[in-house]
């Protein structure tokens, strides 16, 4: 230890005129508050943050000084054989030269703060408990260990022989495609935090591993520079390839979450029938990543999906496929790749020839095709080949788009052209519906529904041809677009606190909730009322599917729009008894009426609730629990 | 190694050392005894340093160690660094760093450090104590550094050309100060140099390095003794038929042919050998004369030690 603390001492003795320097800086801070930028601070917190910005400031630019020239010049210079001629440690010559330099920033970046500090001791105090001396410490630490390492990486940049920065150069190239590569997903993903802290990690480990390669180039090297420079590679590079085999170890562990270790998760897609559900949530361990998986519900299978919360994800209404897609590269606004799976196979996503920038998709219903809506076109396409089997132009001012699959061979399109007729003081809009054969690439003008009034909602039927619009201020509308008629009124009801579903045995069911009690009106299929349930005292009430057919998931809940206190029930449409599930629990169904067709009695999407604690539960119709399938927070 | 027998403080064994296809060192073997004063001597790029830095544990070889009191100096460096003083080649002190400043910094390191002594000779060579290393001149420089090396007593002093880049004053200085350090210690010494006739005075064993390679490894004295220069006339005789054998009882190192006869040196001179020679038929005039040390590196080598040597050895020999 004499060697270490003999060596430390000398580095620090060297280059005692830093701490002159540091006087002077700390002086600035005094003058903090005269600058008017410092005014909207009071003068006590614009002295301590100035002073704390300069000794961060300091003992960043000291580093990477110090790093060029105290380790970097010695190493290149060959100026350690003083040191290797006396009894010293070759570990206590590169950790004295580190530990002195450390020191020197530490007592320099003190000093900086001393005079604001002793001004203005009892802001000093407070801003300390509020963590002001913790992100100090994390800047100050960063600073000196990337700095220190990045001078000495510019040093010998500077000072070796062309071959080996020739060496360094291909090397560090390849370390980046790497890198790039591993981190690619997650930088797609789109989750900050996670890449925060992996790149505070990563650049810390590189930084560390850097100075290891300095000692290893003064410990195996010594004074030779051949040997030393050899060393220096072979462990700067050994170690940085580590880290990257390292990065992508952890990467693969972030993207790949058991099951289990999935919560708080969002169903994003759902098979009609079947059991077979996407997921999107956090996972245990990984911070703010959302990562996904298409799992069956029924025996737990699952196959891994997308990253991060962009993206469209369908699954083919009989369970059998899977789609998604997935940014090609980081840039949220690009292209994206699309991905196809079969689950029943349980075999892993393959990423089709397909991508574009993407608007949404759809599946046919046996899941062979893919409609995707791009920039201009919407494209029908044979997955996984990613053939292209017909096109339709989009309009460029269109104002929504809904399309689904209603056949292998047909898709169907609801277009609203923004060129809607005006009428004093009202905004009209038309519905387009129109069908495109897939072998004959034709597009088939069905119906127009004109002169709806905005706003208006929209509830679809696929499977019969129905659609409800539902204008504001005016009646509830039931469409029959096979026979491209009007069917009927079904009454009016106050916008914003209703909930619509369509039953299996295809009659309708409209809940709302007006003069703080909640209803469910069962219509039959062509819109005739049949029967009014009464739910009790509630300011919310929304639908979900049927567990089992006749009995329809209902949720409940005190306040409008406030759906995380809801209750979920079953409510017997055959004698109206309404029997509680749980507290603070919504239908899966409800949440996803838009994206998800109608769900089949006894599907997995029928059977699912989630709490708000965002836990999955899934009931069992044959003991009448529940059961959790994803945990919550 | 003998257990009762105290190890050699220095050992060379085997050592190879290559820098890319170069070869340094080749398969160098020596050993330095106690007490005595090993002048390795070899023209510049011999790989007199590479074996240097070798035996002080500062580089590792290719092959072979380099053992420093019996242990290996590449392992033990650090720990036998406190018996063992080292001069490298470019006195190497932090340029900011005084004299004093490397005092107190050695004096931190070995706990029986002469302050006082490195001092006082400093002092009487005329060298600044508090002027920064990097300022001053070359020949202080190696003042300063032999005087760091000497400060703890080493019981092993290794010098790497000491005096390379010193004028003939400060070389001369140097050795004088090296031979009253050794004086009164006993201290073994490990050097090499160009300078010749300063080691010859001083030197107890001597190893000729050229390309790598260890030409000689010899005591002084056995290598003075046996290393003459034989100058004779060769007569033409009746009874003489043969000529060119009256050299086979020795072993001649050089032989040259000029004008007034033959120029030989022979490594196996004993003086009963010559005279059988002086009474040869044909050869007259023979005389025999000690070599200098410088003499008998530029007959093993082939070439002088150092330029100047060449230019003094050509004009004492009269050749063009």
């Amino acid at each position: 230890m004499r060697g270490f603390f003999a060596v430390a001492s000398r580095e620090i003795v060297e280059r005692r005129r830093v701490f002159v320097a540091a006087a002077v800086a700390a002086l600035f801070p005094l003058f903090a508050p005269l600058l008017p930028a410092a005014r909207r601070f009071g003068a006590p917190e614009a002295r301590l943050y100035t002073a704390a910005f300069f000794a961060v400031a300091f003992s960043a630019a000291l580093s990477l000084i110090l790093g060029m020239t105290a380790i970097g010049r010695d190493l290149s210079e060959r100026r350690l054989g003083f040191y290797f001629s006396r009894p010293i440690g070759n570990a206590a010559i590169w950790a004295g030269k580190l530990a002195g330099i450390g020191l020197q920033v530490l007592l320099a970046a003190l000093l900086i703060l001393l005079p604001a500090g002793l001004v203005d001791l009892a802001t000093w105090w407070r801003e300390t408990r509020m963590g002001l001396a913790a992100e100090i410490g994390v800047a100050f630490v960063f600073a000196v260990v990337v700095f220190l390492a990045l001078g000495k990486a510019i040093s010998l940049a500077l000072r070796s022989r062309p071959a080996w920065v020739a060496g360094d150069v291909v090397a560090f190239a390849l370390w980046l495609l790497a890198m790039g590569t591993i981190s690619l997903p997650l930088l797609v993903a789109r989750a900050p935090v996670v890449l925060q802290r992996l790149g505070l990690v990563v650049a810390i480990a590189c930084a560390v591993a850097l100075l290891a390669a300095g000692g290893a180039q003064v410990s195996i090297g010594r004074v030779d520079p051949v040997r030393g420079t050899r060393a220096r590679f072979a462990v700067l590079w050994g170690l940085l390839f580590a880290i990257a085999g390292l990065f992508a170890g952890f990467t693969r562990w972030l993207l790949r979450p058991a099951p289990s270790e999935l919560s708080s998760v969002l169903v994003r897609a759902a098979a009609p029938a079947g059991s077979w559900i996407g997921v999107e949530g956090l996972a245990r361990g990984r911070a703010d990543l959302r990562v996904s998986l298409f799992y069956d519900v029924a025996s737990g299978g699952y196959v891994r999906g997308w990253t991060g919360r962009e993206g469209s994800a369908v699954v083919s209404a009989d369970g059998t496929t899977a789609a998604w897609t997935q940014a090609s590269g980081i840039f949220s606004d690009g292209p994206q790749d699309v991905w196809a799976c079969r689950l029943a196979a349980g075999a892993p996503g393959t990423r089709t020839p397909i991508s574009e920038r993407i608007g949404n998709i759809a599946i046919s219903p046996e899941g062979s095709r893919l409609a995707i809506a791009g920039e201009r076109a919407l494209g029908i396409y044979e997955i996984p080949s990613g053939r292209l089997l017909g096109s339709i132009a989009l309009d460029s001012d269109e104002r929504f788009s809904r399309f689904v699959f209603v056949g292998r061979d047909r898709l169907r399109l609801f277009r609203i052209p923004s060129a809607a007729v005006a009428r004093a003081g009202e905004e009209l809009a038309t519905i387009e519906v129109s069908d495109f054969d897939v072998p004959a690439r034709r597009l088939v003008e069905r119906v127009a529904i004109p002169n709806l009034h905005r706003p208006f909602s929209l509830a679809f039927d696929d499977r019969d041809g129905r659609v409800l619009v539902w204008e504001k201020g005016s009646a509830l509308s039931l469409f029959d677009l096979s026979s491209s008629r009007f069917v009927r009124v079904l009454g009016n009801f106050a916008w914003d606190a209703t909930s619509r579903a369509f039953l299996s045995d295809g009659r309708i069911a409209v809940a709302e909730a007006s003069a703080g009690m909640a209803r469910v009106h069962l219509f039959s299929k062509n819109g005739e009322p049949e029967r009014v349930f009464e739910a009790g005292q509630a300011g919310l009430v929304r639908l979900g599917a049927e567990p089992s057919a006749g009995t329809l998931a209902v949720s409940v809940g005190p306040t409008p729009y406030v759906w995380g206190a809801s209750d979920s029930f079953l409510l017997d449409l055959r004698d109206g008894k309404l029997r509680k599930l749980g507290k603070h629990l919504e239908p899966v169904a409800a949440h996803m009426r838009w994206r998800l067709p109608q769900p089949e009695p006894g599907s997995a999407a029928s059977l699912l609730f989630s709490r708000n604690d965002g836990a999955l539960l899934r009931f069992d119709p044959a003991t009448g629990k529940l059961v959790t399938v994803f945990r919550g927070r | 190694m003998n257990p009762t027998e105290s190890p050699v403080p220095a050992a060379v064994e085997d050592l190879t050392v290559r820098y890319g296809r170069a070869i340094a060192c080749a398969q160098v073997s020596l050993s330095v005894a106690r007490g005595g004063v090993y002048a390795l001597l070899g023209r510049k790029g011999a790989g007199k340093s590479s074996l240097v830095r070798c035996l002080v544990g500062a580089q590792k070889p290719d092959s072979g160690r380099t053992l420093l009191f019996g242990e290996d100096a590449w392992r033990h460096r650090a720990r036998l660094m406190t018996r063992v003083g080292v001069v490298l080649e470019d006195p190497d002190a932090p340029p900011a760093m005084t004299p004093g400043e490397i005092s107190r910094f050695c004096a931190r390191l070995h706990r029986a450090w002469d302050g006082r002594g490195l001092r006082d000779r400093l002092a009487r060579l005329g060298v600044p104590l508090d002027a920064p290393f990097g300022r001053l001149s070359k020949g202080q420089k190696a003042q300063v550094m032999l005087a760091a090396a000497l400060g703890h007593g080493p019981e092993l002093l290794v010098l790497d050309d000491p005096t390379l880049n010193l004028d003939s004053a400060a070389r001369k200085a140097l050795f004088e100060e090296l031979i009253a350090a050794l004086a009164g210690r006993g201290t073994t010494v490990f050097i090499t140099t160009h300078d010749l006739a300063g080691i010859e005075a001083i030197a107890t064993r001597i190893g000729f390095l050229k390309k790598g390679r260890l030409l000689l490894d010899e005591e002084m004295e056995t290598l003075r003794s046996r290393f003459r220069r034989i100058r004779y006339g060769n007569e033409i005789t009746a009874a003489r038929t043969v000529y060119g054998t009256e050299l086979d009882a020795f072993d001649a190192v050089r032989v040259q042919v000029r004008g007034w006869g033959v120029d030989a040196v022979v490594s196996n001179y004993d003086d009963l050998a010559f005279e059988r020679f002086r009474r040869t038929a044909g050869v007259v005039d023979a005389e025999v004369s000690a070599m200098s040390l410088e003499e008998i590196f530029l007959a093993v080598a082939g070439e002088p030690l150092a330029p100047e040597s060449a230019a003094r050895g050509a004009a004492r020999e009269g050749t063009p």
